[in-house]
């Protein structure tokens, strides 16, 4: 063995050992759990498929993360091309802008909107004050308030790898496409769509992913019955102390985070980087 | 007819920027709702204050309890930061130099912890901290938060490394400088800023986390954000907003000093 394969091992080591022991064995233990090991039982997965609660949270976490998504693209989408037409400084300070709500705690954004869209909320008040409507509309406690909190935290996911996919398409070819008289509307469906697609679809599963696994938002927004699958693994663990099920349930999200995460790897080599902001 | 389409094309144009900064506008709404109503007087909650005071802010740094999950955060928070800081300049180093093909999958095990949901996460270690009288240990929590902090230390530093020229390091080496040598010497050096980065978002990964610590705190070890998560869900007060803003201004100044430092130089 070379010395700089020792080398290399040695560095991995370290950082190999903790991550395999902190989350990787966590993990496994608890699929392991959930497969009610030493015996082997499908049993609580069973469960999870003849029990019409359970059954109608599966529903509901994927009806939300899919209706996040398709909002977040269809929002992003055009804001991630406007930006992709302004010079270099407008374009800095506009993802500038966009990475800033990172900084401030999840906690905290979820909080604000809380504030906004309660009954009492500003947004209420604007609407009653303008003389939309006469009663306060209910904004939270609701599917509603979960689909705006978390549209609110996941556009990003998309619009950053639509900007980058819509700056890596060389500007000659929109010139090409418009000197042989194809006009905006149809560049943009034959030569930009195309060329953002990869980029669009990538950003989409990502957003999907990061929102199958919301817990915060739907426990602060949503009402008691607006519970997603975290809610319902964090539920069984802190409240009931139901292992085999909290396990059930978790490895089932986990199953799909890492079909999904291996979609979206798969993905990543047609995706146009951005070469240069 | 040539004039109808101009106009029209600048219509889009208007109604593509007026898009544009709207959605802007609403991912900035937190942020910029959260800091005005930090300003409210005593007793009263309004959006923007009527007589901004920073009565808030004195009642916050007279609380004993608040000022305790403070610290107790900042304390787990440098650790973490410390912590992961060194295991993913560690992996990524080592990611660098695999072959290609290696380093995709090795890669995705140390990201893995970003991609798979903190409640997944805080479950599976409860169940196993529970059996080595973990939880409700600062231990626990600082363990936990370091193994989600540990992804973006090798993104940054990963990109960062993978970008550097193998040269320095070999002249360093022919000149007999030991492994640790030329990293301190040679590699810390160009990879500076990079450092500072993962380091801040590190802190920032561990301050801001919920989801494990809500899990793992126990009722004698509560964080910061697990105290602000009873509070929200269970009192309504108008300290929260200073309180919100503090969280966000905290990992900033954290990371001010390194900047500083690395100024000077």
């Amino acid at each position: 063995m070379s010395r700089s394969t020792l080398n290399s091992l040695l560095l991995f080591g370290l950082p190999a050992l903790f991550i395999a022991t902190f989350f990787v064995v966590p993990l496994v233990n608890s699929v392991a759990v959930s497969l009610g090991v030493p015996e082997f039982t499908l049993a609580a997965y069973r469960r999870l498929v003849d029990v019409p609660v359970y059954r109608a949270v599966y529903g509901r976490t994927l009806r939300v993360a899919l209706i996040v998504t398709l909002v977040c693209v269809v929002v992003g989408y055009p804001c991630a091309y406007y930006i992709s037409t302004l010079g270099r400084r407008g374009r800095i300070v506009a993802i500038g802008l966009i990475a800033l709500p990172f900084m401030l705690s999840v906690l905290v954004r979820n909080y604000v909107w809380m504030v906004l869209l309660q009954d009492t909320g500003l947004v209420n008040r604007l609407l009653i004050g303008a003389g939309w409507i006469e009663t306060p509309v209910r904004l939270m406690h609701n599917e509603l308030g979960v689909l705006i909190a978390m549209a609110n935290m996941l556009l990003p996911y998309v619009i950053f790898p639509v900007l980058g996919a819509l700056l890596a398409i060389p500007p000659e070819l929109r010139t090409a496409s418009a000197s042989l008289g194809a006009n905006g509307a149809r560049t943009f469906w034959r030569v930009t769509l195309p060329l953002t697609s990869a980029g669009t679809a990538a950003g989409a599963l990502l957003t999907f992913i990061v929102g199958l696994g919301f817990y915060i938002t739907p426990a602060m927004m949503g009402g008691a019955r607006e519970m997603m699958v975290a809610n319902l693994i964090a539920f069984n663990v802190r409240d009931v102390l139901n292992w085999t099920l909290a396990f059930s349930l978790s490895t089932s999200l986990l199953a799909s985070t890492i079909v999904l995460y291996f979609a979206y790897r798969a993905l990543l080599p047609r995706v146009a980087t951005l070469q240069a902001i | 007819m040539h004039a109808f389409r101009r106009i029209g094309t600048r219509v889009g144009r208007l109604l593509l920027a007026a898009h544009g900064w709207l959605v802007i506008g609403f991912l900035l709404l937190p942020v910029a709702a959260v800091v005005p109503m930090s300003f409210n007087d005593l007793g009263v909650f309004e959006l923007i204050p009527t007589n901004p005071s920073l009565a808030q802010y004195r009642k916050l740094f007279e609380s004993p309890d608040w000022m305790e999950v403070m610290w107790r955060s900042m304390r787990i928070a440098v650790l973490v930061t410390m912590a992961a800081t060194t295991l993913g300049i560690l992996a990524a180093s080592a990611v660098a130099r695999l072959s290609p093909r290696l380093r995709a999958a090795t890669e995705a095990v140390f990201l893995a912890p970003q991609i798979v949901p903190s409640v997944v996460i805080a479950a599976s270690a409860y169940f196993l901290f529970a059996r080595f009288g973990l939880v409700g240990t600062m231990t626990g929590i600082v363990i936990m938060h370091t193994v989600i902090a540990v992804p973006f230390v090798v993104i940054l530093m990963g990109s960062r490394l993978q970008s550097l020229s193998p040269d320095m390091a070999q002249a360093s080496a022919s000149l007999g400088a030991g492994p640790l040598r030329t990293f301190l010497r040679v590699i810390v050096p160009q990879v500076g800023t990079a450092i500072a980065g993962s380091a801040l978002l590190a802190f920032h990964a561990s301050f801001d986390e919920v989801v494990l610590s809500l899990f793992l705190s126990g009722a004698r070890n509560k964080t910061l954000p697990v105290k602000l998560w009873d509070a929200i869900l269970f009192e309504v007060s108008p300290i929260l907003p200073a309180i919100s803003t503090v969280v966000m201004l905290i990992p900033l100044a954290a990371v001010l000093p390194l900047l500083v430092l690395r100024a000077r130089r």
